[in-house]
């Protein structure tokens, strides 16, 4: 955390659906080896966020920046771009007509110009790693999700990425998943991959972050340390929804 | 049926009991009186009205008449290959035009679209046959029959394929945005082939067309199956034998079209078994 240029840095973010205001003036740092949580109500623009840091959505105005440099727009840089930062989603989104050693290897045969040999070399021990190499000459479809969700992160990570997005990866599973993949997000966090984690699952918030970042109605409500958040949140916002979770 | 697959008919009705049961085989067999009726009466007409004579099917045992046919049945292979092949192609690539982000390449392609789909193919054949030669422009037979087909199904196929690209879930996009693909490479890669999938019905239905459309080469004189089934009208004076031979064979190409499409979805890689990744956010 003490590089003084964050991996990630968003400066007075807006962002419109229509004449909703999705984002309300978004400032946040991620330094190196930082794991951040994003969490708040449903429709609170967690995901919009995490999404516009690989520019999967476009933001009105203010400024992103990736290692002190701002964010390409299209082209060339922005694939360049995209490449360094992984990014884990909700439904998987396992390329379904590839195999599972396929759906590894595609990025790094495709964009880094890895040899072939290398890639799968490579590919496979990221499978072994997340859990699920025997599977690896199967097709998406069948595997669990907790299976399909760890080839997802296995093939974020096969681009030896700077920085990590999860949005929502743990929200599709059935809950006797959710831990396998969990553990595998734990590992990473340890060997000091930067995490952006939009997530309901606070035991792991509280776990492994370094920071949570509490959002409703496209704002930053409150951030902190997870014991800060957890046991003191300040706004009566974070306490009602902190309520709402714990609730029964 | 196999514990694991599920008939589309299953899958659309609940299992019958024991009434309905009764009611469809009463119904089977109610209906293959009547399909038998029917077939007799025609037979029977076709036999009051001497179109079984030997006359008319005794040059079918002669081998020039099959090597005749043969003869139109590879014309109508070499036209139908040729204009699929062109309009397979023409129809991705107009179907990228249309979708492009460029607006004036949008709006150009969706109007090549519009026109080749709307104008039925007789009058492009016509066109080619008739005005483009008046332009100095001397094209073959072949040409002349297989460039308007081809041009025809291309608007076809390129909704076709369209409705496809639209069919894959975004999240594949992303998802292939997110490691770094180009949007250009993330369509060839990820997109087209699954959109490919998803089509080949469509696909084998508007290749039938395509042979179908080739039938009317008679128009610019291409010995085709269907031309040389009129001279042999003409020669032998036999029409329904030689049409009802003729008929069976469309049928068989067709036929095959249907298997190869088939086969050719089944290698073309790896089996989707489900398509259920679509994204909420």
């Amino acid at each position: 955390m003490a590089n003084n240029t964050p991996v990630i840095e968003l400066k007075h973010v807006d962002k419109h659906y229509g004449s909703l205001h999705v984002l309300r003036d978004i400032n946040l740092a991620v330094h190196k080896g930082e794991v951040l949580v994003l969490i708040g109500p449903s429709g609170s623009g967690k995901s919009t966020l995490c999404r516009t840091i690989n520019r999967l959505e476009t933001i009105d105005s203010g400024q992103i920046l990736i290692e002190g440099e701002p964010l390409p727009q299209e082209g060339k840089e922005l694939a360049q771009m995209r490449a360094e930062i992984g990014m884990v989603f909700q439904s998987f989104n396992l390329f379904a007509h590839k195999t599972i050693l396929q759906n590894v290897t595609l990025g790094p045969i495709e964009v880094l110009k890895t040899p072939k040999d290398v890639a799968e070399r490579e590919a496979m021990e990221l499978l072994r790693r997340v859990g699920v190499a025997e599977q690896a000459a199967k097709v998406p479809a069948q595997l669990s999700g907790g299976q399909q969700q760890r080839v997802a992160i296995a093939r974020s990570l096969a681009m030896h990425p700077k920085a990590m997005l999860f949005d929502e990866p743990t929200s599709a599973l059935d809950p006797e998943m959710i831990n396998e993949v969990l553990e595998v997000m734990v590992e990473l966090a340890r060997e000091g991959m930067t995490m952006v984690v939009v997530t309901h699952e606070m035991n792991f918030a509280r776990r492994v972050s370094n920071r949570v970042v509490f959002m409703a109605d496209g704002q930053i409500v409150e951030e902190g340390t997870p014991s800060e958040f957890f046991d003191h949140p300040q706004t009566a916002r974070a306490k009602d929804f902190l309520d709402s979770i714990r609730g029964h | 049926m196999s514990a694991h697959t599920v008939s589309m008919r299953d899958a659309l009705y609940e299992a019958p009991g024991p009434k309905t049961r009764r009611l469809t085989i009463v119904g089977t067999i109610l209906s293959l009186v009547l399909v038998g009726i029917g077939l007799a009466l025609v037979v029977r007409q076709f036999y009051v009205s001497g179109q079984l004579d030997a006359k008319y099917w005794v040059f079918f045992t002669q081998l020039h008449t099959w090597r005749y046919l043969f003869d139109g049945f590879l014309g109508t292979i070499r036209v139908a290959a040729m204009a699929g092949a062109i309009s397979l192609l023409l129809g991705v690539l107009l179907m990228l035009g249309r979708i492009s982000n460029v607006r004036p390449l949008s709006a150009v392609c969706r109007v090549i679209i519009d026109f080749f789909r709307g104008v039925p193919s007789l009058l492009l054949i016509y066109f080619f046959y008739l005005v483009i030669p008046q332009y100095g422009i001397r094209l073959s037979a072949f040409w002349m029959i297989t460039l308007p087909v081809a041009l025809a199904a291309s608007g076809v196929l390129a909704e076709v394929f369209r409705a496809g690209v639209n069919a894959v879930p975004k999240g594949q996009t992303e998802a292939a945005l997110s490691i770094g693909l180009t949007p250009g490479k993330t369509m060839v890669k990820i997109v087209l082939p699954q959109a490919l999938r998803i089509v080949v019905p469509s696909l084998i239905s508007q290749l039938v067309v395509v042979v179908k459309d080739t039938t009317v080469a008679y128009v610019v004189s291409y010995p085709d199956l269907m031309q040389n089934a009129r001279v042999l009208i003409t020669t032998h004076d036999a029409v329904v034998s030689v049409y009802l031979v003729v008929a069976v064979l469309y049928i068989l190409v067709n036929y095959a079209i249907n298997q190869l499409s088939i086969t050719m979805a089944r290698r073309s890689g790896n089996p989707i078994v489900s398509r259920t990744t679509e994204n909420p956010t």
